[in-house]
């Protein structure tokens, strides 16, 4: 009796030090509140489930380590030869093991958590970052320099980022607010929020967003409401592969729109405004430029 | 025989009359109320915001509301007939699926022009209803429990086809495709819906004409027969009137589940099973109940911040009302 006893406590400090034996490299807590434990630092094979996080690890010089990444990725050029392990929403579980990650990398915003923790069961670190705001790219850009030891790197394009955002808003100052919605899908009407990446950029360039009244995110908005509110411009960010013809035919219907009226609708590339990214800068130039049409913000 | 056996033209008319000053009621309603608080004087400047949110917002959509209601329910009723089974309705039956799948593949192959997308989801209900009629036919009769059968596997399969449709074609389509499959309402352009209201009408008159022969059919295939019926050129034209109705409903609105099975069997219940009063009848119920929903839909937008896809409010009403109606009719012979 006291020898199986014995030997159950031995099978037991074994199980522990096998556990034990697989060394923690590094800890760094995500988005969740996580500590995030890599036994590999920094991370040399990272797959990327979300197509902002994968342009940031582009960024930060750091695309050798993106080993996996979602189908949506297509910028820079270079993401073009990366594996793809599916879609933002579906990806496949088996094909991110057999890339065997250090670390996966998630965005609160684009996955699923059914993922992240299916993830977690199989025994990969997840770390999962939030860009509903400007503050949270920051931080998701310095999160996942760290990860990659680019630190520096991070460091540089958060104060980059700063700066060409502080230029922008500084000049868009110089012109008078003007009354703004940002359209994600245009029938059924989807639109732009408050407490998003988007309408932080938004603002920033100048721009009074009138769907701020209504659902945080991306609520399916009302068309009256649009009438009554009468913004001055109307932004479309399109989608890889938009219909042909013209976007804004539905709403040539409605010459009372301010925007209609003084033919100010204008179609941006969505990847650029909705994606928070290290184009960021870009993303605001290109809405300061539709919301201040006669003068040229930036060369 | 039942209590409704003595349809006179008389008790016909003023159903019928009654029902469509509900409707009109609705329908009015629906104008009248919504997020914004319009000033009703301003409405008569045609340049003013008040009248674009009236007429371009609202009666559009008001409008496109009651002509998809309309075309669901009376479809729903056909195939109800056609199958002698209260469970057929066209989205239960696959042929709303079918009409979206061809509808999918206009829109990709760059065919999805406004008028013509509902020839094309008109060709997709008919391929759907003619693969549940060919299965239904066991040594050349129509059982309706194995074309029911094959519809709901049909309707299962087609929304699969869907989205590996809108996959293979490109990553971010799906979420498009995805909207669409729920099915939801917006304000049309005129001329999108006058095009839906030439198709429904189309398929309404012919459906109204085919009353008599649809209440022989209810008799079984002999009795339909014994009557002068001919049942497979009756059969043949009711599928194509409730393919065209369907196929121009899903065309513009997507499918949207519940208006063609709540509305038939209520009004069932209400004025029995004469299909002469039935098919009138479930088009205007039809467009009574789909445009109170997207009326609720629209203004759940105050509360919510965020419209809901009219879909779930016909779910959330449809379904609730329709089981207290059959619960307090147990008893009732329904078909």
């Amino acid at each position: 009796m006291a020898k199986t006893r014995y030997a159950a406590l031995l099978v037991l400090v074994a199980l522990a030090g096998c556990r034990g034996s697989r060394r923690v490299a590094h800890v760094e807590r995500d988005e969740l509140g996580r500590d995030v434990a890599l036994s590999t630092w920094p991370a040399r094979r990272v797959v990327s489930l979300a197509t902002s996080n994968t342009e940031i690890l582009f960024a930060l010089g750091a695309g050798a380590t993106v080993v996996g990444a979602d189908v949506y990725a297509n910028w820079p050029a270079a993401v073009t030869n990366v594996p793809r392990v599916g879609t933002q929403q579906e990806p496949s579980l088996e094909a991110v093991l057999g890339l065997r990650p250090d670390v996966v990398v998630s965005a609160m915003s684009a996955n699923r958590q059914s993922t992240v923790e299916a993830l977690q069961r199989l025994g990969l670190p997840v770390f999962v970052t939030r860009t509903d705001d400007l503050a949270g790219l920051s931080r998701t850009i310095v999160d996942l320099g760290t990860l990659v030891g680019q630190k520096a790197a991070a460091d540089a394009l958060v104060e980059n980022i700063q700066s060409g955002l502080a230029e922008v808003q500084a000049q868009a100052q110089q012109h008078p607010r003007v009354r703004a919605l940002v359209l994600v899908w245009s029938d059924p009407l989807y639109v732009v929020g408050r407490q998003t990446y988007t309408a932080d950029l938004l603002a920033l360039a100048g721009g009074d967003n009138v769907a701020a009244d209504a659902e945080p995110g991306y609520p399916r908005y009302s068309l009256e409401r649009v009438l009554r509110q009468a913004p001055e411009v109307i932004i479309m960010g399109t989608h890889t592969d938009e219909r042909t013809g013209d976007p804004w035919r539905d709403w040539r219907r409605f010459p009372t729109l301010p925007a209609v009226r003084d033919g100010r609708l204008i179609t941006v590339d969505g990847d650029l405004i909705f994606r928070p990214g290290p184009r960021a800068v870009e993303a605001a130039q290109t809405l300061a430029r539709a919301l201040h049409p006669p003068v040229r913000i930036l060369p | 025989m039942s209590k409704w056996s003595r349809l006179t033209l008389g008790r016909l008319l003023t159903r019928l009359a009654l029902l469509a000053l509900a409707t009109v009621g609705v329908l009015a309603l629906g104008v009248a109320v919504g997020v914004e608080k319009v000033s009703w004087r301003n409405c008569l400047n045609t340049d003013s915001v008040d009248r674009a949110i009236v007429v371009g917002a609202r009666l559009s959509r008001v409008l496109l509301a009651a002509v998809v209601g309309a075309g669901l329910a009376s479809s729903g009723v056909t195939f109800q007939a056609l199958l002698r089974n209260p469970m057929a309705d066209p989205y239960v039956l696959g042929v709303s699926a079918g009409a979206a799948v061809a509808a999918t593949i206009a829109i990709q192959a760059g065919a999805g022009w406004a008028g013509l997308l509902p020839l094309w989801s008109f060709v997709g209900a008919l391929a759907a209803v003619a693969l549940v009629y060919t299965v239904g036919c066991v040594r050349g009769r129509l059982v309706p429990v194995v074309a029911l059968l094959a519809g709901v596997v049909f309707n299962a399969f087609a929304g699969g086809l869907i989205v590996a449709l809108a996959f293979a074609s490109r990553g971010q389509r799906t979420e498009e495709v995805m909207l669409w499959l729920v099915g939801s309402l917006t304000s049309p352009d005129w001329h999108q819906l006058a095009m839906l209201a030439l198709w429904t009408g189309l398929g309404l008159v012919g459906l109204v004409l085919l009353a008599p022969r649809m209440n022989a059919l209810a008799l079984g295939e002999e009795g339909a027969h014994s009557v002068g019926v001919n049942v497979p050129a009756t059969r043949r034209l009711l599928f194509l009137a409730g393919s065209l109705l369907t196929g121009a409903a899903v065309a513009v609105a997507g499918p949207i589940g519940f208006v063609g099975i709540v509305v038939p069997h209520a009004l069932r219940l209400a004025f029995g099973p004469d299909h002469r009063l039935l098919v009138p009848a479930s088009a205007l119920g039809g467009a009574l109940f789909l445009s109170l929903c997207d009326t609720i839909a629209r203004l759940a937008f105050v509360p919510l911040g965020s419209e809901p896809a009219v879909g779930v409010v016909t779910a959330l009403i449809g379904g609730p009302f329709f089981l207290v109606l059959l619960w307090r009719r147990r008893g009732t012979r329904l078909f």
